[in-house]
């Protein structure tokens, strides 16, 4: 395996490194990245597409003559428009020359004009961004705007009215403001980054002479970084569980051998930096990402402290999942992930023991592993570098997944009790009053949707996935009809958990070419009664022919009996099912809404 | 090949992906393939990061070929 290049890395490294990736893109997905920019782009380009590559992609670039951001933006017949990603990267000294000269001079009207001026050029930008976005389905990904790195001011410069700094945060409030009205333009924290590794080191006068770039060397570093984390996480699923270790992780001490009051948790001493790091665990799970534990101690014991320790922030009811037992913790996070139904690929799993991360690492090496740092004040810090728990949109579904899987455990237990009788099975199903709400994908429900296309393995017919901006351009084709579904019962709201992407290949038939459900809402008979709406929305548009296909992957098992289930018959390459809506649907105990 | 020269070239095939083998001291920017002007700084950045020095602006364009940058690193007090 080639060495993992990060910010410390040598430039050398960087441009050996991307020109193999060139040569030699197998196995790397592409996205085709354009560059907007106010300044010289291309020594930025090796670094950027070597954070990518790994993180699995493969930077396909559109660069855009540098100094024409208006232009490259405003003119139809540009090559940045198929992009995926657009990226526009400006500076203040270039977008503002003029009224930063203006300002300089401090004369009192002046200074007024000039500020006018400049946000008068934002809102050129903020106009053309606008105006791209409306003509492209790809995402805008726009860098914020770096404070000026030297103000004729100096010291002074926050508390004139001639003020670079004061400046660069109203433009960037301003560029805040436009991303706020709109879903495809995001902003990527350029500014950010350079603040992260400090001006002084950020920038390289001569390279600005020579190049026109005015980034160092590890300045491009650093903000390849930040972009490369931003634009995977546009494309890739963020991490869905963390499991955590206990003794030294989310405390100090060994709660076996010290006991509830030796432990370090609480408002004092290095107790404070785990309750810290349990305050940053519980803003992931508020993201959507469940939390876990793997530990080996007395469940007993652990447990003391979740429920009556004053200094723990983590309760009982926020740990989805837990193995506390003396088993291998490989084998406890196999367990947890068959519990809660996911893929051990969406898993981080988190232990200050070296020897732990190793076995977990030697045994699932599909795992993110994050061994803690020596000192725990450096446990927040560790947890946030990770890119896994990235993500560049947060749906209503993410911020109420954890309730959800609580409602889950409610569910479990009750089905338990039916699980061997296939007659209390019914009735049990029967209890739960499953409503199926079946609506067209609307504008509100781009995120959630691509989102399921990208993370949904179990119960997926295709396994096609796809991006917002491929969501976006399919809505608006009149020859796809694409459906989500909600699903509640009365423990509680599932929310959009199933999508049917139908488009029409001739005039009476129209072709299945998406079919999924999360797993939270398998054996239900869901997948039943949504296929039914479906068809009856299909039957309606003049269908009297209905295809499909079947694409086996590792995982899809739950799938495989979908279409022969709801009588498509197989033709050779693909299934069919006429005349429909063809044979009743066994969904009786669910009640259907729409579309 | 002198022993720097060599490890100027490494680090400039590194940048631009000539061979090793076609670098010599003569070697020029505009000239060696791959050595373009985006290259160059990717280079400048490199041998500023093996050797630890800080070349300045005058210098980087006075450099018109391999040898030069090597006469430039010694005088910087590599060896």
């Amino acid at each position: 395996m080639t060495e993992v290049v990060t910010v410390e890395t040598s430039a050398a490294v960087f441009q050996r490194r991307w020109r193999e990736i060139e040569a030699n893109p197998t196995g790397l997905r592409p996205i085709a990245i354009a560059m907007v920019a106010s300044y010289t782009i291309e020594p930025l380009l090796p670094y950027l597409g070597c954070f990518l590559a790994q993180r699995g992609l493969h930077a396909k670039y559109i660069v855009a003559p540098f100094g024409q951001v208006y232009q490259s933006l405003l003119d139809a017949s540009s090559p940045t428009r198929t992009a995926d990603v657009t990226l526009v990267l400006s500076r203040i000294e270039d977008l503002c020359a003029r009224p930063l000269a203006e300002l300089a001079k401090l004369d009192p009207d002046g200074v007024q004009a000039a500020r006018v001026e400049a946000h008068s050029e934002m809102s050129w930008l903020t106009a053309a961004l606008t105006a791209y976005e409306a003509a492209t389905t790809g995402t805008l990904l726009v860098g914020t705007l770096p404070r000026p790195r030297f103000s004729p001011l100096g010291v002074l410069d926050p508390s004139h009215p001639a003020s670079y700094s004061q400046l660069a945060h109203e433009l960037n409030l301003a560029l805040f403001a436009t991303t706020r009205k709109s879903r495809r333009i995001r902003l990527a924290d350029v500014d950010g980054a350079i603040s992260y590794l400090g001006h002084e080191r950020a920038w390289d006068p001569r390279m600005a002479l020579i190049s026109g770039n005015p980034l160092s060397s590890a300045g491009m570093r650093h903000v390849a970084d930040r972009l490369a984390r931003t634009i995977a996480a546009l494309v890739l699923p963020a991490a869905k569980v963390i499991v955590l270790d206990l003794d030294n992780t989310l405390w100090g001490g060994i709660v076996g051998e010290d006991g509830p009051t030796g432990i370090a948790i609480g408002a004092t001493g290095v107790g404070a930096a785990f309750v810290a790091f349990q305050d940053a665990l519980l803003a992931y799970r508020a993201q959507g990402v469940l939390l876990a534990i793997a530990s080996k101690n007395n469940e007993a014991d652990a447990f003391e402290i979740f429920d009556n320790h004053s200094g723990m922030r983590l309760k009982r009811e926020h740990i989805a999942a837990h193995r506390i037992s003396w088993a291998q913790k490989s084998e406890s996070l196999r367990e947890i992930a068959a519990e809660l139904s996911l893929g051990l690929d969406s898993f981080i799993f988190v232990d200050d023991s070296p020897t732990e991360c190793a076995e977990v690492m030697r045994v699932l090496p599909e795992v993110t592993v994050l061994q803690l740092p020596q000192d725990p004040a450096n446990y927040v810090a560790a947890l946030a570098a990770l890119p896994q728990l990235d993500r560049m949109s947060l749906t209503d579904e993410d911020r109420m997944r954890a309730a959800a899987y609580n409602a889950e455990k409610a569910r479990t237990a009750a089905r338990e009790a039916a699980e061997h009788d296939p007659a209390l099975l019914k009735e049990h199903l029967k209890s739960l009053e499953l409503i199926c709400a079946v609506r067209r994908v609307g504008d509100g429900d781009v995120a959630r949707t691509a989102q399921l296309t990208q993370k949904t393995n179990q119960f997926n017919l295709t396994t096609i996935r796809r991006t917002e901006a491929d969501i976006e351009s399919m809505r608006r084709d009149p020859a796809w009809r694409l459906y989500a579904l909600d699903v509640r019962d009365r423990f509680g709201e599932y929310g959009t958990t199933g999508l049917a992407f139908a488009h029409r290949v001739a005039e009476d038939t129209w072709h299945l070419d998406t079919v999924l459900l999360s797993c939270r809402v398998l054996g239900r008979g869901v997948e039943s009664a949504f296929l039914r709406a479906v068809t009856t929305d299909l039957v309606a548009a003049g269908a009297k022919k209905l295809t499909s296909q079947m694409i086996p992957t590792k995982k899809n098992a739950p799938v495989r009996d979908f279409l022969p289930r709801h009588g498509f018959v197989e033709t050779g390459e693909a299934w069919l099912k006429e005349p429909l809506p063809g044979a009743p649907f066994e969904d009786e105990h669910i009640t259907l809404q729409g579309p | 090949m002198t022993g720097l020269v060599e490890r100027l070239a490494g680090l400039l095939a590194d940048v631009c992906g000539a061979p090793i083998a076609t670098l010599n001291a003569e070697s020029a920017p505009g000239v060696t393939a791959g050595w373009d002007s985006v290259a160059n700084l990717g280079f400048i950045a490199a041998v500023e990061d093996e050797f630890n020095i800080t070349i300045s602006t005058n210098e980087v364009l006075a450099i018109k070929s391999l040898g030069d940058m090597a006469k430039l690193v010694t005088a910087k007090g590599v060896k």
